[in-house]
């Protein structure tokens, strides 16, 4: 059909010729009208009309889009399409995808003048089909995302709409009859088949990739058209059926995927073309056709094979370009009307100026009225109705102009008239070749608007994020020549979402931002990304329970929100340097409606929102992903939690997330160290520490820490002030002490930092040292105690502790078998300090009376010996003394004073040497006059030991290991002169005695206990006095005399073997001699 | 007519499924052949031993831009030559492999699978990948077949080979069909027949 259009003549570019008058009354030239069904009754079947035209493509069009962000733009249509115009394209008619404009003259005059009605635009696609100057598409058909163009030339283009593209790009071309153009391209989804009508022969392809079917070929065929089908839920017919046209025959045939059927044949003879009409049937099928042949327009009832003539098309006889005019019969729905039956536009070329067209109903009744184009001349390029418009392309005989005129089917009035070159782009290659073609059901184009409002951003700096694209429905379009154009407008749902979202934030009422957040309810039930909108409209209008339900509702399984957009919404987020956020986007209109609410942040409600939100995905974890999960947690510490004792009680709730290593708990902890939060990082390094993580050394963490606690006491708040008193895990001084007394191995660090603690609380460190003394680093303890009391007044429990860690450092150093010397000398110092500072006098008094008595009882008129040394003593009676302590120091003192003499270093001491005992200690190192001192404070025994070792000797019970005591003092006995002489200084002192009895009791233990070792029998004798009678020494004596025979018989035993010996030697020389000779005789 | 029969190329982009096809239908080679897009249908009546075909072959493109589009064409195809360069047979046959379990999982059931090795004059003499593609095939019982589109090697024989193995009786049945079948319209819409188009 369309092929056969009269080509109309070639025109000049830039030739306008406007006309804006409106269309004429109707009833003025309606001439066809009158003659419709004036002459054979039509039988009707009392059937109700089948709707196929719009409701159909409804049906399909959800289907027949690209699959993704399907919108089904006409539901939205009915509240919006009048308020179309807010935002309608002004100035221009063209519009393109690859940005044609509007041809300059227009722009430049003022006023501009829509050319098209308000909202619409023609736009043109950018197929770049490689087609040759002679060929021109004529003929288009759209299944889902295939779109189907036939050329004059017999080819058949198969393009494709791949998913997030803006274009259509051609995929397959097959030829299928040379040279012929393709007149009609007739697609049967419901059979996956493409019917292509060319040279009269219909020609059977598979949906969609065109795979030929074998199923022969159908000839003689001026037209096809699909069958209407009843819409019968109970009855699953396909549609499956059509009707073709041919010369002779109207026939009804029925395809299958691997079949053809004919379903009737209904004689008529030159049926050009024609509508199946979708009025009441009792089959399945329509049974009513709109006939055109070559003069009439005919009702053709198929169920009873009868006729009935409606009216001429061409009275006149008319022709353009000496081409026969073309009858069109135009389906549309009114949607005027309730129930919005189908009616028929009949065209009717009135003469060869102008053209009417009459509106029938199904069952060919005349209704409406009469459009009328008085001076257009004839839609030769074509005529398609868009409700409530009728869009034709007119070619004028008289002015030689191609115009595209637009009527009203509601007023019936001319709207818009102009010629095609100022609509159409110069850029087109042939505006003369152009037709309007009405594609059902429509085929899928980017639609620009809602993908502008859609357009995703990032929500921290408005950065544009690649998103899906979205498509609208198209259903007019124009071919010829090389280029295809749709006759484009907002998708019913772009203009809804603007509309409703001005509106939104315009509301001066509750009630009325609450409507429009419903109806952007509505809007997001067709479009996935309006959700966002909604929720945020939702969230401005204060229905916080309607978003917490919605939250909550995903949970249970329903829709799913990004948690990330209610945070957002109430709150500003800042954290822009997380991933989490930068791929966070929104849609642009929701960005915008955000922007709008600028005093959002200040509601108190969006700040329980955040807390809820956070909460309620940190609860929730299961629902969610790991990275939302792993930064809602960051934000339940950093946003939700502002007391340190809610911080930890969180902490306490997840220790195992807080134990394994995390990207967020590491967060976190610098969280907490911007914050100061001491208290809380103590808390999660303790914990890590328990569990024996290892990443990092907690110990030397916790110490700053709790040493910046200490230092920083009076800067906490109340509350972690209050925790620090009342809570029994962050005794801080304890939880420091005993990091560094467990964990630290370095003595340095170890050395500052608990000289750091101990000034910072000394009472409290003392105590724990004291409680700790065993352990490592006893030294340096001592050292530290030391140093500090240099700079802090200490009491009595200070020096105790210190003498304690002094005494713990000697006992080391002793049995680490190391030079003890330093430690003993440290030992030493303190005790001497403790002991000339912290004993009390009355202890100082009780040892002198022990020292005393002791004295007294080891007087020489006791002729009993040994007689017991003063440290013997002592250690036999401290324990019942009153001088217990001081006794016991005493003899600590004793003991490394020995060890010091033997080594020969001093003690920086501060005794008070005047006190006898203390005196007697000093004598340790006062060698020259040692044993004339301890005989005079009469310790006789350690005088005599003395003598011979120049040593104090070690008692027998001694405090420290008596073992390293000797190896360390190792007493070695004087030489025999020197023993000698000191022995007889002794023997000396005891004959000087006054006391006979004494000074004999004391001589006889002298010589009887040393003189046989070390003097002479004379000696002896010429040292005994005159007045000590012999048998005081008889025992020596006598031993001395046995001694002497011993060796006067040993003497001569020795002469005796001597000269018996010599006998032997001379009588066997002689032997000897006597045999050599006889030898050498 | 001939018995029709549909055949498919599948396999990644410049293997040679063009001009295997080029090769098949004018016996030539074109080493210039641009890339194919979308698909190209091309038809042959081939006789061979006596049998006569009507070969349908759509040769897809094997850019990814085209991939998803490549199910519509194996659609109801009864042979499918997944093709793989054998001068590249690591990177080409990955596809290749993709194709035949795309096959074998949403393919037509009784679609017959030739695995094509192409470029069999730029043959790697690595043996060891050659065992491993024809391993594979063996465990999914495809036969594996080489070919040259430049030299017209083993073309007419993989195109041979798929005359012979349809079964005699499908052409039986189908010179049936035809010879019931009338020339006039009226008895073509009249007859219901059953199309080698594959369809259920």
């Amino acid at each position: 059909m369309d092929s056969e259009l009269p080509k109309a003549p070639k025109i000049t570019k830039g030739e306008t010729s406007d006309k804006t008058e409106a269309a004429q009354d109707t009833e003025n030239s309606n001439s066809a009208g009158s003659e419709c069904g004036d002459s054979e009754v039509i039988k009707h079947d009392p059937v109700e009309p089948e709707v196929e035209n719009e409701d159909n493509t409804e049906g399909k069009t959800e289907s027949e889009m690209p699959e993704i962000n399907e919108v089904k733009s006409e539901d939205v249509s009915e509240n919006f399409e009048a308020e179309s115009t807010a935002i309608a394209l002004e100035t221009g008619a063209f519009s393109s995808q690859d940005q044609t404009q509007i041809p300059t003259e227009i722009e430049s005059q003022e006023p501009q003048k829509l050319l098209l009605p308000d909202g619409y635009c023609i736009k043109k696609l950018d197929l770049q089909l490689e087609l040759g100057s002679s060929e021109s598409i004529c003929a288009i058909a759209a299944h889902e995302s295939n779109l189907y163009l036939g050329l004059t030339n017999g080819r058949l283009f198969h393009l494709y709409l791949f998913e997030d593209a803006d274009d259509y790009i051609a995929i397959t071309q097959l030829s299928i009859s040379k040279g012929s153009p393709v007149k009609k391209i007739l697609l049967l989804p419901d059979e996956e088949l493409c019917l292509v009508l060319c040279n009269k022969v219909i020609y059977t392809y598979q949906l969609p990739e065109l795979s030929p079917c074998n199923v022969g070929k159908l000839k003689d065929v001026e037209d096809i058209l699909m069958l209407s089908q009843v819409k019968n839920p109970k009855v699953k017919s396909k549609l499956n059926k059509i009707v073709a046209f041919t010369s002779t025959k109207i026939r009804l045939i029925q395809f299958s995927k691997d079949a053809v059927k004919l379903l009737k044949d209904i004689p008529y003879l030159g049926s050009v073309s024609g509508i199946s009409s979708a009025s009441g049937t009792l089959a399945n099928y329509s049974n009513i056709c709109f006939v055109a042949n070559d003069k009439n327009y005919d009702v053709v009832d198929i169920q009873q094979t009868r006729r009935i003539p409606l009216s001429e098309y061409n009275p006149t006889n008319v022709e353009f370009a000496n081409q026969k005019v073309t009858p069109y019969i135009i389906p549309f729905h009114a949607e005027d009307k309730e129930d919005k039956p189908e009616e028929y536009l009949l065209l009717i070329c009135s003469d060869v100026s102008g053209s009417m067209a009459s509106f029938v109903n199904p069952e060919g009744d005349v209704i409406r009225g009469t459009l009328i184009w008085l001076q257009e001349g004839y839609p030769t390029g074509g005529l398609a109705v868009e409700w409530p418009h009728v869009f034709g392309l007119f070619w004028n005989e008289a002015d030689q102009i191609f115009r595209l005129c637009v009527n009203s089917l509601v007023t019936l009035e001319s709207e818009y008239v102009n010629s095609a070159s100022q609509i159409f782009d110069n850029g087109l290659d042939r505006i003369e070749d152009l037709r309007i073609r009405a594609v059902e059901p429509g085929f899928a184009v980017l639609d620009s608007e809602l993908l502008d409002q859609l357009q995703l951003q990032s929500c921290l700096d408005r950065r544009i994020i690649p998103s899906s694209k979205h498509y609208k429905i198209a259903s007019i379009a124009f071919i010829g020549g090389h280029d295809l154009l749709l006759l484009d407008k907002p998708s019913a749902l772009a203009l809804a979402l603007r509309e409703t979202v001005d509106r939104f934030d315009k509301a001066s009422s509750e009630a009325e931002v609450k409507q429009y957040a419903s109806k952007l309810k509505k809007l997001a039930k067709k479009c996935e990304q309006i959700w966002s909108l909604y929720i945020a409209s939702l969230f401005l209008a204060g229905q916080y329970e309607e978003v917490k339900s919605f939250v909550r509702g995903q949970h249970q399984g329903r829709r799913k929100v990004d948690p990330r957009l209610v945070l957002f919404l109430s709150w500003k987020v800042n954290d822009s340097a997380a991933k989490f956020w930068s791929e966070f986007c929104l849609p642009k209109l929701t960005l915008d409606l955000i922007d709008l609410q600028t005093k959002r942040q200040d509601s108190p409600s969006t700040e329980e929102m955040k807390t809820w939100i956070i909460e309620e995905i940190f609860h929730n974890k299961e629902h969610y992903d790991q990275e939302t999960n792993a930064n809602f947690r960051y934000y339940m510490y950093t946003e939700t939690r502002r007391d340190t004792g809610a911080l930890l009680e969180l902490i306490d709730t997840e220790k195992e997330m807080w134990i394994a290593q995390n990207e967020i708990s590491d967060r976190l902890i610098e969280y907490f160290k911007k914050e100061n939060r001491n208290l809380v990082l103590i808390h999660v390094y303790l914990l890590k520490q328990k569990e024996g993580n290892k990443f990092d050394d907690w110990e030397l963490r916790i110490i700053e820490l709790g040493l910046s606690v200490l230092s920083n006491y009076e800067q906490q708040t109340e509350s972690e002030k209050k925790i620090l008193v009342q809570d029994r895990r962050f005794d801080i001084v304890a939880i420091v002490f005993t990091q560094l007394h467990q964990h630290i191995e370095d003595e340095n660090y170890f050395a500052k930092k608990l000289l750091e603690l101990l000034k910072l609380r000394p009472e409290e460190g003392l105590t724990l040292l004291k409680k700790n003394k065993s352990g490592k680093f006893q030294s340096c303890i001592k050292t530290i105690l030391t140093e500090l009391s240099k700079l802090v007044e200490l009491d009595s429990q200070f020096r105790s502790l210190k003498l304690d860690y002094a005494e713990q450092a000697f006992v080391t150093s002793l049995n680490c078998e190391t030079d003890s010397g330093s430690q003993a000398q440290d030992f030493a110092a303190e005790l001497s300090s403790f002991i000339n500072e912290e004993i009390s006098d009355d202890e100082f008094q009780n040892l002198n009376i022990l020292y005393q008595t002791y004295q007294v009882e080891n007087d020489l008129k006791d002729s009993s010996w040994p007689k017991i040394t003063w440290i013997e003593f002592l250690h036999l009676h401290f324990k019942s003394s009153e001088c217990k302590e001081l006794s016991q120091m005493y003899l600590k003192l004793y003991e490394v004073s020995l060890i010091l003499s033997t080594k020969g270093l001093e003690v920086d001491s501060t005794l008070n040497y005047k006190n006898p005992p203390l005196q007697y200690l000093e004598l340790l190192w006062n060698s020259d006059s040692t044993i004339p001192s301890l005989l005079a404070l009469r310790d006789y025994s350690t005088a005599e030991w003395v003598a011979i070792y120049k040593t104090f000797p070690l008692p027998r019970t001694t405090i420290y290991s008596k073992r390293e005591l000797f190896r360390l003092i190792s007493p070695r006995k004087l030489s025999s002169e020197e023993v000698h002489t000191n022995i007889k200084s002794i023997l000396n002192f005891y004959l000087d005695l006054p006391d006979e009895e004494v000074r004999k009791a004391t001589a006889t233990h002298v010589i009887n206990s040393y003189a046989m070792e070390h003097f002479s029998f004379l000696e002896i004798l010429n040292l005994i006095p005159e007045s000590l009678s012999l048998w005081c020494v008889q025992d020596y004596i006598a031993e001395k005399l046995i001694s002497l025979k011993k060796e006067q018989a040993d003497t001569s035993m020795r002469k005796i073997l001597s000269r018996l010996d010599a006998k032997f030697s001379k009588s066997l020389l002689q032997s000897f001699t006597k045999s050599h000779a006889e030898i050498l005789q | 007519m001939p018995l029709p029969y549909k055949v498919v190329l599948l396999g990644d982009s410049s293997v040679g499924k063009t001009s295997l096809v080029h090769r098949f239908i004018a016996d030539a080679f074109n080493p210039h052949l641009a890339n194919t897009i979308g698909a190209a249908f091309i038809s042959k009546d081939y006789t061979h031993n006596e049998r006569t075909v009507k070969f349908e072959i759509w040769d897809t493109a094997g850019q990814e831009r085209y991939k998803s589009l490549t199910p519509m064409y194996y659609r109801n195809a009864l042979v499918a030559l997944v093709c793989f360069d054998l001068g590249v047979p690591e990177a080409s046959f990955e596809r290749a492999k993709y194709w035949i379990e795309q096959l074998l999982t949403l393919g037509p059931a009784d679609i017959k699978i030739r695995v094509v090795g192409n470029k069999m004059d730029l043959e790697l003499e690595e043996a060891g990948l050659l065992l491993l593609i024809e391993e594979f095939c063996r465990e999914r019982q495809l036969a594996v077949l080489k070919t040259s589109a430049k030299r017209g090697e083993g073309v007419g024989e993989l195109f041979d080979s798929i005359v012979l193995e349809i079964p005699q009786a499908e052409f039986d049945s189908y010179s049936l069909e035809q010879a019931q079948e009338g020339q006039t319209d009226d008895a073509l819409l009249l007859n219901l027949r059953n199309r080698r188009t594959g369809c259920c």
